[in-house]
């Protein structure tokens, strides 16, 4: 007894005392650093006796205002990530992971351009009520069988993806009422002055004071429903008055700096390795650490600022962030049992047409995208035109622009689409799970990194180098993936767990590059914005290898899925080598994505759900899977290609932007559906 | 969970490439041989050829951003009603350029060499490189490829005229100033932007700070080299430049500007003190050629005239 009260109190020394000693050593760091050269003496003086000199100016209203608001905000989210942990009992829980980030940042970014004067008077409660949706919208997902950490954890990034596919195309659309969101979309701390600070400091402050107040009650819920019950505790109000708190925290951050990931989730996780689970003091000291964290990575951030741009602390924190998942990821032992049950999505298809009709007729569906598509385009051209066209007169526009423009751009877009959608459903076949995807294993970003890495050192490489260094990043990416989560073979739910930190892992360092990358970025965007913009034959020629050679094999093998699909035991029975299996089926899909993404970039949503269509259409039999799911994959890009094309004409909007805005809502509506069933 | 945002992406990336230049393939620069004749139907892709064009007198068939060229560009003459948009600089809708039947189209190797192909596939097309290397410096590009231009459109004795105004306005603009004895004690030129809270300052390489030297004024931004001719700074680094003459261009209702207007720090500098910060409108187009040039000096001649 003695001796574990003695620990007790040496954890709470560490996580207090260190804290304050670490936040007081990275906030005085922050006051020193920046464009003028101080000395801390001047800092000092600043701070104590300040005068009305340029100097001390400078840290009075522009260092302290950023760094404070950077404790403030860091103090805010390590609160909300605890309390979102606790009351969903996931460790994986945070404001990030849990959606609430991107659907606060769409609903400010909604409000900007349709409700001004809204955003003008309350940013919070447009932020909050966003987030709030988001939430109640990944909590519904992941509740549709039961909720485990890693269903509440993909669904979240799942919604996350699909609104921040929203945002982008707002901000496309609605380029002038939304430039001021612009710069802050990444997340950053940067501030012009108080204003910012002095909005959120109170409403934080509050906000904290408040779940202080909860603390007990929250340390009851960690015993279990049925303790806290006997206990009297009313547990639902808890629930309600926690995650209120916990979003408003977050919204309010969104609010101020835009949506900042990872700290959130880590910094509880710190104040409990350092052995301290009693809410009293896991709040303050997630809070504390919070403010640590985020204040470390904005002296981080400012440190890569370039002639051109700052990097976003929201990379910073996801640089840090994604290995710290990787790490829980692998020890955590109560992922949460998808191990146990084929869970993905049963649909009970109620099969009204007979296969050979249902791909027949998506066929004829393709073939009717690929008119449309030649036939519909910023240069208007007449059926007549359209037909000389195609049978000949080679020098005339028509020709050029149908075969030289429009017909390469459709053909990738096709083969792409029908990649992607096949590799997505090896990928879901093999983790079990109906939200992986090659944008959640890793792969998409994998590829993105590599070409981006390949870009920087290399500004003169051909684009057959770049593709290369595409499949070499996807390859590299899912490698790490599959080997950080292999104990004694690969679980599928660590594996996916593992995929999406390495995702965020790459992508934070893609945004990193690209600050450092400056200029060389222009020849960049277009490839890696998930676009068919300007395709021509000799992409079609780069894409079409690798998919002629594997898509057949995966129509071959796909009957092994259907195996895999019965769980760990009955393969084994069987006598299939399991590990094995899901090797190959996995090698398979990763080459299938970074193939496609080498070409069109990284074009998100095709991979997550022609899968699902596929399904609810021809039920779960792979080999009947594989050809369906491929035209889908095909109709979808090709189309998000022609609507790219001609929706605001001549400008273009980026195919991977169409695909998420078709594909999110059709994604949710699914998930919706089924649980309704 | 951090997600990659495309947006994120893009924001950094677009920032970086309007201003940037980022070709080591050297691109063909010199006419391409396929065309002799003068080139009239002509697609500029990027705002300086569009403004080149119309200094020699003609109107391009197809202009990307035409909105946008007609917020920051502000010479004589303006862009024909008939002028086709064909989308934004960065993605030009190659479909509306080849339905225009172009004999020439012109853009940037920067944001262009991407798609050269595609576009020499419609016509003949030139890429240049308004960032050179150190054999050559932006004004000195500017003109050459003015002049390689003209002689494209077969309009090189027009061509020299504008550039012989160009320099006529640079006389008069210093002799305007000298006769004004404006106090010269250097100038910053900054750049505000709506997506940043941050001010580009232009370095000793920028064609806009060249032109500057040419009417007699000097830079007193000293800043680390930058191929593209500028730093992005924040506020605290105006308070050692504070003796200079602040010209700036901003966007009409910049927020960031009005932010900084409150600010202690900016109250503080000695060019607020002494009135020394001059607006010198949204639309001086300081990347432009030899029409943009002249209505920089001009403007910025009588901005510091008037004080």
């Amino acid at each position: 007894m003695k001796s574990s009260a003695m620990t007790k109190s040496i954890s709470t020394l560490t996580i207090f005392g260190l804290g304050v000693i670490l936040l007081l050593m990275l906030f005085s760091v922050h006051l020193i650093q920046g464009q003028a050269d101080l000395d801390i003496a001047t800092v000092l003086e600043a701070i104590f006796t300040p005068n009305d000199s340029a100097a001390h100016n400078i840290v009075r209203y522009v260092r302290l205002p950023r760094v404070m608001l950077g404790v403030l905000a860091g103090a805010a989210l390590g609160l909300s990530g605890t309390v979102l942990q606790t009351i969903t009992r996931n460790p994986l829980a945070s404001p990030a992971t849990l959606g609430i980030n991107a659907g606060a940042y769409l609903a400010v970014t909604l409000a900007a351009v349709f409700a001004p004067v809204l955003l003008a008077a309350s940013p919070i409660l447009i932020a909050l009520l966003g987030g709030l949706f988001a939430a109640v919208l990944v909590y519904a997902i992941a509740a549709s069988v039961h909720v485990t950490p890693l269903r509440l954890t993909l669904a979240g990034v799942a919604v996350s993806l699909a609104f921040s596919a929203f945002t982008a195309a707002l901000q496309l659309i609605y380029e002038n009422e939304t430039s001021d969101l612009f710069f802050w979309g990444a997340g950053s701390l940067l501030q012009l002055d108080w204003s910012g600070t002095r909005y959120a400091a109170p409403r934080i402050v509050l906000g904290a004071v408040l779940l202080f107040g909860l603390a007990k009650a929250l340390d009851v819920l960690t015993l279990g429903d049925e303790v806290a019950r006997s206990l009297g505790a009313k547990i639902q109000l808890i629930r309600v008055a926690g995650t209120l708190l916990a979003v408003t925290l977050a919204a309010i951050v969104v609010s101020v700096c835009g949506p900042i990931g990872f700290v959130g989730l880590v910094a509880p996780h710190l104040v409990k390795l350092m052995g301290c689970w009693n809410h009293r003091l896991l709040l303050p000291g997630a809070a504390l650490w919070g403010a640590i964290l985020l204040v470390g990575a904005d002296i981080a951030a400012q440190q890569v600022t370039t002639n051109v741009s700052q990097l976003p602390t929201g990379s910073i924190t996801a640089l840090v962030g994604a290995p710290f998942l990787i790490w829980l990821a692998c020890t955590s032992t109560q992922l949460g049992g998808d191990t146990a049950s084929a869970n993905t999505l049963q649909a009970e298809t109620a099969r009204r047409l007979p296969y050979p009709v249902l791909l027949v007729g998506s066929v004829l569906v393709l073939v009717a995208i690929a008119i449309a598509g030649l036939l519909f385009g910023s240069a208007a051209l007449s059926l007549d035109q359209v037909l000389n066209g195609l049978l000949g007169n080679s020098s005339s526009l028509a020709h050029t622009v149908l075969l030289n423009l429009r017909l390469p751009r459709l053909l990738v877009a096709m083969l792409a689409g029908a990649t992607l959608a096949v590799s997505g459903l090896l990928l879901q076949g093999v983790v079990r799970n109906p939200l992986a995807g090659p944008e959640i294993v890793g792969v998409t970003s994998g590829a993105g990194l590599g070409a981006m890495l390949v870009l920087v050192l290399l500004p003169t490489a051909s684009p057959t180098i770049l593709s290369l260094a595409a499949s070499v990043g996807a390859v590299t990416a899912f490698g790490l993936v599959y080997g950080l989560s292999w104990q004694q073979g690969v679980l599928p739910a660590r594996l996916a767990l593992v995929g999406i930190a390495v995702s965020a892992f790459c992508a934070a360092g893609i945004n990193v590059l690209v600050v450092f990358a400056q200029l060389r970025v222009a020849q960049a965007i277009v490839w890696l914005s998930g676009s068919t913009y300007a395709r021509q034959w000799d992409e079609f020629g780069r894409l079409i290898g690798l998919p002629i050679l594997l898509l057949p094999i995966a129509w071959l093998f796909a009957r092994r899925l259907d195996i895999l699909a019965l769980g760990e035991d009955v393969p084994r029975s069987l006598g299939m080598p399991l590990q094995r299996v899901r090797a190959g089926m996995m090698a398979i899909a990763v080459l299938l994505s970074a193939a496609a993404v080498a070409a069109v970039g990284t074009i998100s949503f095709v991979g997550l759900i022609a899968p699902h269509a596929g399904r609810l259409l021809v039920g779960h039999r792979h080999r009947q899977l594989v050809p369906i799911v491929a035209i889908l994959g095909a109709i979808l890009v090709s189309l998000a290609d022609v609507i790219g094309r001609v929706a605001i004409a001549p400008k273009e909007v980026p195919s991977g932007l169409v695909t998420a805005m078709i594909g999110a809502p059709y994604f949710l509506w699914l998930i919706f559906v089924k649980r309704t069933n | 969970m951090h997600r990659f945002s495309r947006r994120q992406f893009m924001a950094t990336a677009l920032a970086s490439a309007v201003m940037t230049s980022c070709t080591q393939r050297q691109k063909s620069s010199q006419a391409d041989g396929r065309s002799a004749a003068a080139a009239t139907r002509i697609v500029a892709l990027e705002w300086v050829y569009v403004e080149d064009l119309l200094a020699l007198g003609l109107q391009p068939v197809g202009v990307t951003d035409i909105q946008g060229y007609n917020t920051f560009v502000d010479i004589e003459p303006k862009l024909a009603a008939t002028v086709v948009d064909v989308g934004t600089r960065q993605e030009p809708s190659l479909e509306a350029i080849a339905q225009l039947e172009p004999d020439l189209i012109i853009g940037t190797q920067l944001r262009h060499d991407a798609i050269y192909d595609a576009l020499s596939a419609i016509s003949p097309t030139l890429l240049f490189n308004p960032y050179p290397d150190n054999s050559l410096t932006q004004l000195d590009e500017m003109q050459q490829t003015f002049r390689a231009i003209a002689q494209r459109v077969e309009r090189q004795e027009l061509g020299e005229t504008v550039l012989r105004q160009m320099q006529a306005a640079f006389k008069t603009a210093r002799d305007r100033l000298q006769l004004a004895k404006s106090a010269n004690n250097g100038f910053i030129l900054g750049q505000f932007n709506d997506a940043t809270p941050q001010i580009r300052l232009f370095t000793n390489n920028a064609m806009a700070v060249q032109v500057l030297n040419q009417i007699g004024l000097k830079n007193a931004w000293n800043g680390q080299f930058d191929r593209f001719g500028f730093n992005t700074v924040g506020i605290e680094v105006l308070p050692t430049i504070e003796q200079a003459n602040f010209l700036y261009i901003a966007p009409d209702h910049n927020t960031h500007l009005k932010q900084l207007q409150n600010h202690p720090v900016w109250q503080g500098l000695q060019f607020v003190q002494e009135n020394r910060f001059y607006p010198i409108g949204a639309d001086t187009w300081v990347f432009g050629g030899p029409k943009s040039v002249q209505v920089l000096v001009e403007k910025v001649a009588t901005a510091l005239i008037k004080r």
